[in-house]
């Protein structure tokens, strides 16, 4: 009898708290929404998972947790921790994106910038929240709408911060085709939503071939801190474009970009425990998250709106938007918006040159937040 | 460019770097300061602008010197690459191409019947 209360004591049931109970059902949650509503389902399935994982209660003495030293999702966890996953994953981005909207149409880059004001704006937010200025600036990239950053910053400036700011990122970007429309319809007129855009000319294959190179040596040198993130991105990118690495470029953009997309999202759900997850810091960034999209998307419209008083050919301010950097998804949220004014008019293409320079963008405001607030 | 490396060493992350810790130590950082931080979010800022504008500086320079390069290194028009991924396209395109011809077969024998029956 004594042997099977001792063992009582040992199951989850003895141990199991409230938070967990929370957590697990979160997690629950998390998958029954990635599944039914197919909000971001490659993130949320192993975030919603390791959430449940990781909140099942173990008994003390037993290495299982994923701060427990010695436990497989100890060392799963790793890559989250030290910062290894988020480049690899960029890697595969850069293997999978194609650069030509963004080198037929030098100018549209710009529009990228200009969301990046959704990530300082946000971090002034979170200093006004009374949040640390390292968790602040964790926080504020949120606002730069790219999951790897976001977690790569935060694993460098505030981990006990990861969880809620993972899970607000990757959650705002399956949100971004309801954040973004009725704001962008907010600050356009109907003239304005109805311009159209000449097409883009063709890029040559040595242009695709030497951008990586050289984009990577001027972002780099400028923002150090970026050397990281851009050098596995334009890493990839090289692999893709020079054309005598397709098989590296193949792996990089399916299997290893998939196998590391199930470790980092299962070990960051395993990491959200109640006593970090369950708090008003985390409603505070959820908050801070919504708002950071929003400034981001308004950042890049209005800056649309202003080149527009210097050019003779137009930008259609709508593509502004697409620099908050939820590759495709903003973009298509863009040509959609466009599309309801008038059906004719193809905007996706264009979009897509603030889209991928929103990632560029994202990362050079992590490496300038990460070089100062260490 | 003599003055590059001088500007280099005086603007972004450097001054960034020497700076900020200067204005958080005065003021203290962990009362997370509004006014340290806009100083951080206006410099950031300028330096994700100042590396895009550069990036699409050079981009836009570069079909120029590319144009002037051709004339030394023209450029060919099939690149070198593996035929690896063509064969796999050349599958979906033989199999798109079946598809159209039979569609377009069943509907002239459509047709066909259609106006046999009719007369």
């Amino acid at each position: 009898m004594e042997i099977l209360t001792d063992f009582f004591d040992t199951t989850g049931f003895a141990s199991m708290q409230f938070g967990n109970a929370i957590m697990i059902l979160i997690g629950i949650v998390f998958i029954v929404l990635a599944i039914t509503k197919d909000y971001e389902p490659l993130l949320l399935v192993p975030i919603g998972m390791g959430a449940i994982v990781g909140n099942i209660p173990v008994s003390e003495g037993m290495a299982l947790s994923v701060y427990d030293e010695g436990s497989v999702l100890h060392y799963l966890y790793f890559g989250v921790s030290r910062g290894v996953y988020p480049p690899l994953i960029f890697l595969g981005i850069g293997a999978m994106t194609d650069f030509s909207t963004m080198l037929s149409n030098p100018k549209l880059v710009l529009l990228g910038a200009a969301a990046q004001i959704g990530v300082f704006l946000t971090f002034l937010g979170a200093l006004w929240l009374d949040f640390s200025p390292a968790q602040a600036g964790a926080i504020g990239i949120i606002g730069g709408a790219d999951g790897p950053t976001a977690i790569f910053l935060a694993s460098k400036l505030a981990p006990e911060l990861m969880g809620p700011i993972a899970i607000a990122a990757y959650s705002y970007m399956a949100l971004v085709p309801v954040i973004q429309p009725p704001i962008m319809r907010l600050l356009t007129s109907r003239e304005e939503r109805l311009i159209r855009m000449k097409p883009p000319r063709d890029v040559s294959r040595r242009e695709k071939m030497i951008f990586p190179v050289a984009a990577f040596l001027i972002s780099t040198l400028i923002a150090p801190g970026a050397v990281v993130l851009l050098g596995m991105l334009f890493f990839g990118n090289l692999l893709k474009e020079s054309l005598v690495t397709e098989r590296l470029a193949r792996t990089a953009r399916t299997a290893m970009i998939d196998i590391v997309t199930i470790l980092l999202g299962f070990a960051v759900g395993a990491s959200t425990q109640a006593d970090t997850f369950l708090t008003k810091e985390s409603l505070g960034i959820f908050g801070l998250g919504a708002l950071a999209f929003a400034i981001a998307t308004a950042g890049g419209v209005l800056f649309a709106k202003l080149m527009n008083l210097f050019l003779t050919e137009k930008i259609n301010p709508l593509v502004g938007a697409a620099g908050v950097s939820a590759v495709p998804d903003s973009a298509r949220v863009v040509q959609m918006v466009g599309q309801q004014e008038d059906p004719h008019n193809f905007l996706l293409m264009h979009a897509m040159a603030p889209n991928v320079a929103g990632v560029v963008g994202s990362a050079i405001a992590a490496g300038v937040l990460w070089s100062v607030l260490t | 460019m003599y003055a590059m490396p001088m500007l280099l060493e005086q603007t972004g992350p450097t001054l960034l770097g020497q700076v900020v810790p200067m204005l958080l130590d005065q003021s203290g950082a962990g009362s997370g300061s509004l006014a340290n931080g806009l100083v951080v979010a206006l410099v950031g800022l300028m330096i994700v602008f100042s590396a895009l504008i550069f990036i699409s500086l050079f981009i836009a320079a570069l079909p120029h010197l590319l144009n002037k390069l051709a004339v030394i290194w023209p450029e060919v028009d099939e690149p070198v690459a593996h035929h690896e991924s063509q064969v796999a396209d050349d599958n979906a395109v033989l199999a798109a191409i079946g598809f159209v011809l039979h569609t377009e077969f069943q509907r002239q024998l459509d047709s066909q019947d259609s106006s046999e029956q009719s007369s």
